[in-house]
């Protein structure tokens, strides 16, 4: 069997268990003797915290007990290491100083016999406090500092900058934006004696056990995270958030079992964000478009507590070919909640600047947008200097283009038009970097016919339950309804992150690689000593749809179990990156254009059509690769026209609840047609896939900014964009 | 106790406290956790839920609520019906396979509450249409999928094969105890016994469909010692046509209400396509709307262009006031503790005049509005006459635009009348700039409106209606 046959479109294996109310997320699970925690938080944005008074609190009904940092156990930060596989999004412990960096900073939790009593019970907590003048925002927070290991610099830009015919010079903000996870972030901690157990919504089981692990100085299999199904994460379930600690520790000071579903209020605030950026773009081009010089400045916004960088320009030295480039990366501590990855994270900043700055240097010159892409296509990756393992970006623009209809685009800004509305048409380049991590597999035959897989990656709604069950079911030939998949639990063998669209490369590989060894190792034990085909020889053996066969004879799984009297059969197999990154450079690259539809009488603006063609590799499921694509498109929607946390000026989050923080609805949806080329990319893992994650949210973005300008002739450098902007005079 | 019939069976629950929401009821104490939370305020739909009141007889029909901001006592005697209710056994009802077979699930977390916003629309003997289908879809969030699939469901489940349990067809109704008066929810059902309760306790809260009050309760984590439902006040339920208009009792939802919009005031019933959601719509009510006192509620701007008037009780007997003398101040009326209101009177609009609303918000459905203009007007001739314009998110309440309405009546309305309102609407209008828009834009979209309406008029066949 080979993995040819791998690419088709079947439907999730769990999609019956979650359309029933069945599939179990971190929130569900009620342990017998369960407390519950609800979060008593800063109301301002800095100072110091002076007071807590819990008379009131203590009192109210059905409170066991209040933590805070006076009865706070000591703890240890995590080391905070991607390497060490124990990052955490907030270093900083819970309760560790009398600082107030941030509004919705956790001060205490009032642990009570039910949720109602603890929420109850937290308005009574008062809380004094001394005020500070806070960093509202990023306006307001200076120059920062830069990140030292993130500049590049290619050639001599300056010299380049300065010697070209043409240049474009423009800054691009991009607004504090909320991950707006449907389901929050929640923690049930317990333990047994010197063992701890975790239901924890999370995008890595052992990532958090890791982290749990060095907090609490146990040894990591001690600790147990576990994580069936998640409410999605798109980044802000990465790594450990301190409402996961203070729950652990309370469990532990109490004695019992104490579950903390975050308020939608606090987890806009407590679970990172993708920060606010500020960026300069400099382009120098020569009168055919040939891009000279590219330097890409960012600055993003950090917290107090933690220095968080968004790597906005990281992505930009390998766009296009250029030999002169310098990016560079800065940071500046702002009074919010720490800030995190999200779904593409940096490049989705970065491209948008990037992308608008190009439609800018189009403009000027009078070059077709695409034609312009088109002449900057490098064959090689200009920030390693290595081949491309495969880049069809050329037929994306074609392909995509095409199915747009942009030959009917008239360039001249307000040129076109549709009753009231003036019609917009843009587009950009879409990028992703494809990456891949080590993974730990274990296939089992079971005595009774089924084939179960493990690995401690986890399902956050991209269908890594499905495409786990299609791999095994198609390299075993058990039938998928007798495959049995089972992720998310520390105690598996150790799996990755599902982040960064890293999952499937990583973890497929693995799969396949358990699969065949448990296969190997069947038809070993089956030519062996009472064996099915005792002293077969090995190469007169073949597995076959689920059957080994000897000449005209065959035997099922389950008969070659029973002959061998055995449950079962397994192996563990770790696949890891090779030495590929040493010979190639991987990344996955779309073309995406917009119609946007602008009525000015009463200042409407839509998104009427997205077309985008993405090369990703191949898609090991294209359902739920186009699912992954046409919500990233729609997230980048949102990133354009609506999502943006809105600060006090005091330095307070105004917009935390989904009243005012403003996301896509159904009503908003405009037409999306996607379409993917399945160019395999071998070289990358033996599936050829890439991992399609994050790429449809890049450069929607810029496209809408570039389509609203050709709509409106009004140069938009802010997302998201404002009706205020397209009415300034 | 408060009884009612869970997915087909009786449960019985012995305590309940007075401000407990449904959804607390169903995950915390029954355990049922297939119904989500994601944000207790009405904004998601995760935690939809089906209701249907089989003492309404066989024409009872399912409706979609947020179980988040329900009041749990509100249950009581009801048929509600939750994800974990439609699968029997292994089979899927047919909107639960429909979803599976689109793929209309990736984290699968507001799937319960898409499964049952589509099994009412399911089981509603209309005929399923695009409008219908976006109403019904208007009150979920997905932040996975981008939608597509999950309407791709919803345009099949009609024709996607499944198993309907039979107890979904059978409206079977049945005696829920009666309530112990002790506790602090009260459910009378006359206006005797609301007079005497408020009497007994003049500071209770009273709650209609809650989708107000409650979120007090769970974002502001208020306490409700006392709290006094008007839900079951059949007196307070009904709509009673008179000759120049209708008086629409306290009880009766928007729901109940938008047959008599779509008849009499068809721009009153567009707008009240895009309040709230189809969840928050089958609950709420124009006088908790009215009671509430929000500067950008929906309802008032309209309702002061109509010249609505109440009927207010409690205290010393029942009194009638204009609605423009309701609005006092910033979320303050002219109600005294221990009054209510009883019904609403929506004058019947007279020969010749129009009644015209827009609503601007930065999304679609289930957003408040950032400016809201309601205008009564006649035209004679091309002239205007009568006219009534109110806004709302414009001031600290819903106002009425006196300078406006004077600068507009008696002439038609060309671009000169237009730049004069627009000078009348900056003279008696300061709004503020807040997350949703700014002053200048809340001032420039409000004029905007006005030369929109010129448009209009003088162009009666092109759209110009605001979606
Ligand atoms: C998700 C969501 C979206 C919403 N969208 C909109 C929107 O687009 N536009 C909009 O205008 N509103 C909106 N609302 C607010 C709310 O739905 C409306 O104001 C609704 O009309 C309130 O009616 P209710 O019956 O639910 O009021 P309740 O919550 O029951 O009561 C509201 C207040 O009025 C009091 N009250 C209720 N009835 C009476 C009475 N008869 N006499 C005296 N006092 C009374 C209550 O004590 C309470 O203080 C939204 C709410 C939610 C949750
Ligand atoms: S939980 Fe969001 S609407 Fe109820
Ligand atoms: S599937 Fe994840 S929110 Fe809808």
């Amino acid at each position: 069997m080979t993995v040819e046959a791998l690419n088709q479109r079947t439907a999730r294996i769990d999609g019956e268990l979650k359309v029933s109310g069945g599939a179990d997320y971190a929130g569900d699970h009620q342990l017998p003797g369960m407390l519950h925690g609800y979060p008593v938080v800063s109301p301002v944005a800095s100072g110091r915290l002076e007071r807590l008074d819990f008379d009131a609190a203590m009192g109210a009904p059905g409170v066991v007990e209040i933590i805070h940092g006076g009865n706070f156990p000591r703890l240890n930060r995590s080391p905070d290491s991607m390497a060490e596989e124990n990052k955490v999004g907030e270093v900083r412990l819970p309760f560790e100083d009398d600082q107030i960096h941030y509004h919705g900073q956790y001060l205490a939790l009032v642990v009570a016999d039910s949720f109602e009593h603890a929420r109850a019970a937290a308005r009574l907590v008062s809380i004094e406090f001394s005020c500070a003048p806070a960093v509202a925002g990023l306006s307001s927070a200076g120059e920062g500092r830069e990140v030292d290991d993130e500049a590049v610099t290619l050639g001599e830009p300056a010299r380049a900058l300065a010697a070209a015919e043409v240049r474009i010079d423009a800054e691009y903000r991009i607004a504090t934006e909320a991950h707006a996870v449907m389901e929050t972030h929640a923690t049930l901690a317990s333990w047994q004696d010197d063992r701890l157990t975790v239901y924890e919504s999370t995008q890595g089981v052992v990532f958090h056990r890791n982290a749990l692990a060095q907090v609490f100085a146990m040894a990591p299999e001690q600790v147990e995270v576990i994580a069936h199904y998640i409410g999605s994460g798109f980044g802000s379930k990465l790594f450990m958030w301190p409402h996961s600690v203070i729950t652990c520790a309370a469990a532990r000071l109490l004695g019992r079992p104490v579950r903390t579903v975050l308020p939608r209020q606090w987890n806009f605030a407590n679970t990172g964000h993708r920060p606010a950026s500020l960026q300069r773009v400099r382009l120098g081009a020569d009168r055919d478009g040939k891009l000279q010089a590219i330097l890409h400045d960012a600055l993003n916004e950090t917290s107090p507590v933690e220095a968080y960088s968004d790597s906005c320009a990281s992505a930009t030295p390998s766009m296009y070919a250029c030999d002169h480039v310098a990016v560079t990366q800065r940071i500046a501590e702002v009074n919010h909640g720490t800030p995190t990855s999200m779904r593409a994270p940096g490049e989705a900043s970065g491209n948008f600047a990037l992308e608008t700055a190009l439609d800018e240097l189009a403009v000027e010159l009078g070059v077709c947008p695409v034609e312009l892409r088109r002449r900057n296509f490098t064959v090689r990756d200009p920030a390693s200097g290595l081949p491309w393992s495969s880049n069809h970006l050329l037929e994306c623009f074609d392909d995509a283009a095409g199915r747009f209809g942009w030959e009917r685009r008239d360039p001249t800004p307000r040129s076109m038009r549709d009753g009231h509305e003036l019609i917009g048409y843009g587009m950009a380049t879409q990028s992703w970097s494809a990456m891949r991590k080590h993974c730990t597999a274990r296939a089992s035959f079971l005595a009774d016919g089924r084939l179960s897989i493990a690995t401690g990656t986890q399902d956050i709604g991209t269908g890594t339950y499905t495409i786990v069950a299609q791999t095994a079911s198609q390299l075993s030939g058990v039938p998928l309804d007798r495959v049995e998949v089972k992720l998310g639990d520390s105690q598996l063998p150790a799996g990755p992150l599902s982040g960064g669209s890293m999952a499937t490369a990583s973890t497929l590989p693995a799969v396949a690689g358990a699969v065949r060894e448990a296969i190997a190792t069947l038809q070993r034990l089956s030519i062996g000593e009472g064996g099915r085909f005792e002293d077969a020889a090995p190469s007169a053996l073949e597995f076959r749809d689920g059957r080994l066969w000897h000449g005209d004879e065959s035997a099922s799984v389950a008969e070659l179990l029973q002959t061998l009297e055995r449950g079962s059969v397994d192996a563990v197999v770790s696949t890891a990156p090779g030495d590929e990154q040493k010979r190639a450079s991987f990344r996955s690259f779309g073309a995406v254009f917009v119609e946007v539809r602008w009525d000015p009488g009463i200042s409407r603006l839509r998104v009427a059509r997205v077309v985008s063609t993405i090369d990703g590799g191949r898609m090991i499921n294209p359902l739920t690769a186009h699912n992954q694509l046409e919500g990233g498109v729609v997230m980048g929607l949102g990133m354009a026209l609506f999502e943006r946390l809105e600060y006090e000026r005091d330095g307070r989050l105004h917009n935390h609840n989904f009243a005012d923080y403003i996301v896509p609805v159904h009503a908003d949806m405009p037409e999306i047609e996607l379409v993917t080329l399945d160019y395999p990319d071998l070289a990358f893992n033996e599936f050829g896939a890439r991992g399609v994650g994050e790429i449809g949210l890049t450069g929607v973005g810029a496209a809408v900014s570039n389509a609203v300008f050709h709509a409106t002739g009004k140069r938009i450098r802010e997302l998201p964009i404002r009706l205020e902007a397209l009415l300034e005079e | 106790m408060l009884q009612f019939r869970l997915n087909g069976e009786i449960v019985e629950i012995a305590e309940v406290a007075p401000h407990e929401s449904a959804l607390v009821l169903l995950r915390e104490t029954l355990k049922r956790c297939g119904t989500k939370e994601g944000c207790a305020s009405g904004d998601c739909g995760a935690c939809t839920v089906a209701l249907r009141d089989p003492g309404r007889g066989p024409d009872a029909r399912f409706e979609s609520v947020n179980a988040c901001i329900l009041p749990a006592w509100q249950l009581e005697g009801l048929d509600v019906i939750t994800v974990e209710g439609l699968a029997k056994g292994e089979a899927l009802h047919p909107v639960q396979r429909a979803m599976v077979d689109h793929h209309a699930s990736q984290c699968g977390f507001c799937t319960p509450g898409f499964v049952m916003s589509l099994f009412t629309l399911y089981h509603d003997p209309e005929p399923l249409d695009d409008h219908r289908l976006a109403v019904a879809l208007g009150g979920n969030l997905c932040r996975c999928t981008g939608y597509r699939p999950i309407r791709a469901a919803a345009l099949a489940m009609r024709e996607t094969a499944g198993v309907v349990p039979d107890w979904i067809d059978q409206v079977r109704p049945f005696a829920a105890e009666a309530c112990n008066d002790a506790r602090a929810f009260h459910r009378p059902t006359t206006l005797a016994e609301l007079d005497a309760l408020l009497k007994r306790h003049p500071d209770a809260r009273l709650v209609a469909g809650g989708t107000d009050l409650m979120l007090e309760s769970t974002i502001r984590l208020a306490d409700f010692p006392q709290v006094i439902d008007l839900t079951r006040i059949d007196a307070l339920k009904t709509i009673e046509e008179h000759d120049g208009g209708w008086w629409v009792g306290a009880g009766v939802t928007y729901t109940q209400l938008a047959p008599l919009l779509e008849r009499h005031y068809p721009a009153f019933a567009r707008l009240l396509d895009r309040l709230g959601s189809q969840q928050v719509r089958n609950r709420g009510t124009l006088a908790g709307n009215v009671a509430n006192a929000s500067p950008i509620g929906d309802t008032p701007p309209v309702l002061l262009a109509l010249d609505a008037r109440l009927r207010i009780s409690g205290g010393d007997g029942v009194r009638e006031m204009a609605l423009n003398d309701f609005f006092l101040d910033y979320r303050r009326t002219a109600l005294a503790p221990g009054e209510y209101i009883q019904a609403i009177w929506l004058p019947r609009l007279g020969d010749g005049e129009q009644l015209k609303v827009w609503k601007l918000s930065k999304r679609r459905d289930d957003d408040i509005s950032a400016v809201l203009m309601a205008i009564r007007l006649r035209l004679d001739d091309s002239y205007l006459r009568d006219v009534r314009v109110a806004f709302g998110g414009m001031a600290a309440t819903p106002k009425r635009a006196l300078e406006t309405e004077a600068e507009l009546e008696d002439r038609p309305l060309d671009e000169a009348a237009v730049a004069a309102a627009r000078a009348a609407i900056a003279r008696e209008f300061t709004p503020l700039s807040d997350a949703r828009a700014s002053s200048d834009y809340r001032l420039t979209a409000a004029g905007n409106l006005l030369e929109r309406l010129r448009l209009q008029l003088a162009e009666p066949h092109v759209a110009t209606e605001i979606h």
